[in-house]
């Protein structure tokens, strides 16, 4: 399933606006990864919730496999949510009032994911111990640690991050991305991924300036 | 546990307040309790009035007036929604006297006079054939007579008290000019205060004994279906006529009563009318309070369906269930209530009248209803 942008550009910004993203035509192909990156302001976010149907807002066309993303109904973007696309936010979105471990239960009973598999990956990013916490008590990096597991457990054809090693140190960092890596592969999926700065990973196939 | 087995349920019950749900649903219980209580007092009541041979659902008045009353008068009262029956008061328009032969004791005289009314307007009538040329005439007295008697006349000449049924078989005689009859009591009434004569035998009696002269009709007997009914009261009025008996006391208690309980019915209404607009108010505020989980359960793919089958069962169910609470606690005052008229001696009617069961089942069939609308309305504009 490919991503397909036609002279995309969020409402709030120029339609002139111009960099390697925005009104531009952009063809990603199934399984390719794409890093973006540019510095605050310029419409990450908008971006990836263009992309997972929250943005409305928009210039241009954006399509997913063959359907433009304006014309699916909410019933189907949450079927779409469940199986083909997820996504780890960049303000996380965890449920506080739950434990790390409901976080987990909740979205592995939803989309019928192993949840032993969810909780050996929480322990692989090091938030075993944190389980029966509060999620509203956890730091923001056992939050953000948290919420990269939870989008890794369904099935998904592409997987959109939004900044989301932003609280993370070097080591949890390189152990976070290993198991994305890892996770996509397994599913042979897309990569959007955003962030501040080039870094220089050679991993991605599309390295680009929003 | 039923309210949150499930992390889904812990979020879906971040909004619940149970102090604010409790009051309202002490409210709704209140409401339906007094409603059904009402329903079922009054249907008790108005039996156990109806099962009384001698009250009639219908009021029984007697009108009065000083002139004349004219036929189309007449034809006119007939005509007013409220009336059922409209009979005239006939007299005796020839002098008559009535005498007692106790014996030894002596005899008493008295002037006399006769009233009739059609027969459709007596009850207790017993024998009420009167065949042309009869010697004997059957008369009707008034309750009153006999009470009068016993407790008045009697005492205060010495004379022993009689019954009812040895009044029957008292010997009373009617002096017409010079011919002898014999009166008979068949029955007696609350109703009409006077001494009531078959109409054939008044009729008879007057072409007789007064030449066919001119009944001035001044007094009606009128059946209404409405007690108190304010037509009545205007037509009166405007034809200068009076009330002058009537009212049974039976009639007034079931309109008091039937008053009373629709008062109560009606409060148990408002209050649950009240309760219904404090539930609907709670139930948006205790969606709007989770909204933000709510619509992250969409992002998370939730279905629409889920979440509205999770928080529209639990709210039927506890309604559901103070709905059956208030309907056992109106079985058991009912009950009660029920004994209690049995041992008073009254014949109270079994079980739960099926109005209320139906009455009881619309207000829930309502609710339930009303709970699928504003929770998939609400559900609907939170998860887009």
């Amino acid at each position: 399933m490919k991503l397909h942008l036609k002279s995309l550009s969020p409402a709030y910004l120029e339609p002139t606006d111009a960099g390697q993203v925005w009104n531009r035509e952009i063809v990603l192909e199934p399984g390719s990864r794409a890093y973006i990156y540019a510095v605050s302001g310029r419409g990450k976010t908008s971006l990836i919730s263009i992309l997972y149907g929250i943005l409305h807002e928009f210039h241009g066309t954006a399509v997913v496999g063959e359907s433009d993303i304006l014309s699916l109904h909410p019933d189907r973007w949450r079927m779409i949510r469940r199986d083909t696309i997820s996504i780890v936010f960049q303000d996380l979105k965890v449920f506080e009032n739950l434990t790390a471990r409901e976080n987990l239960t909740l979205k592995a009973d939803l989309t019928g994911f192993d949840v032993e598999q969810a909780f050996e990956m929480a322990a692989e990013l090091g938030i075993a111990d944190r389980f029966d916490r509060r999620c509203g008590s956890l730091s923001l990096g056992e939050r953000q640690r948290l919420a990269i597991v939870r989008a890794m457990c369904q099935p998904f054809r592409w997987l959109l991050l939004d900044e989301p090693f932003s609280h993370l140190d070097e080591d949890n960092r390189k152990r976070a991305f290993d198991l994305i890596l890892r996770e996509c592969d397994k599913r042979g999926a897309g990569l959007i991924m955003t962030g501040l700065l080039n870094t220089g990973e050679e991993c991605f196939d599309h390295v680009l300036a929003l | 546990m039923f309210w949150h087995s499930d992390p889904m349920g812990k979020i879906l019950s971040g909004g619940f307040r149970g102090r604010e749900f409790t009051g309202i649903l002490i409210g709704l219980f209140l409401g339906i309790l007094l409603m059904t209580l009402s329903i079922e007092f009054y249907l008790d009541v108005r039996s156990l009035l109806a099962s009384d041979s001698a009250l009639d659902r219908n009021e029984t008045l007697i009108v009065a007036g000083t002139d004349e009353i004219d036929s189309g008068t007449i034809e006119n009262l007939a005509k007013l929604p409220g009336i059922s029956d409209v009979g005239v008061f006939r007299k005796n328009l020839f002098e008559l006297d009535a005498y007692i032969k106790l014996g030894a004791l002596g005899s008493y005289y008295t002037e006399m006079f006769f009233e009739s009314v059609p027969d459709r307007f007596l009850d207790d009538i017993g024998e009420w054939n009167w065949q042309e040329n009869s010697k004997t005439i059957p008369i009707i007295i008034p309750n009153d007579f006999l009470t009068m008697y016993n407790f008045g006349f009697a005492p205060a000449r010495g004379l022993p008290r009689i019954t009812a049924e040895s009044i029957r078989k008292f010997p009373i005689g009617i002096r017409i000019r010079n011919d002898d009859y014999r009166a008979r009591v068949t029955g007696f009434t609350n109703r009409i205060q006077s001494i009531i004569v078959p109409e054939d035998f008044l009729k008879w009696a007057n072409a007789k004994y007064a030449g066919n002269a001119h009944d001035d009709i001044r007094k009606l007997i009128v059946k209404t279906r409405i007690p108190g009914d304010p037509d009545l009261k205007r037509f009166l009025q405007e034809h200068r006529l009076e009330i002058v008996s009537g009212a049974s006391p039976a009639a007034k208690i079931r309109s008091f009563t039937g008053l009373a309980f629709m008062f109560t019915g009606i409060l148990g209404c408002l209050i649950l009318i009240m309760a219904l607009g404090m539930y609907v108010l709670s139930i948006l505020l205790y969606i709007r309070r989770s909204e933000k989980d709510i619509a992250l359960l969409s992002l998370l793919g939730v279905e629409r369906k889920k979440v509205f089958c999770w928080l529209f069962r639990r709210l039927t169910a506890i309604f559901s269930l103070t709905m059956v609470i208030a309907f056992l606690v109106m079985l058991l005052v009912q009950h009660g209530l029920s004994s209690l008229l049995a041992q008073q001696g009254f014949a109270g009617t079994q079980g739960v009248q099926s109005v209320t069961v139906y009455a009881s089942l619309a207000v829930w069939l309502f609710i339930v209803l009303l709970n699928r609308l504003l929770v998939k309305r609400q559900i609907t504009d939170v998860m887009r």
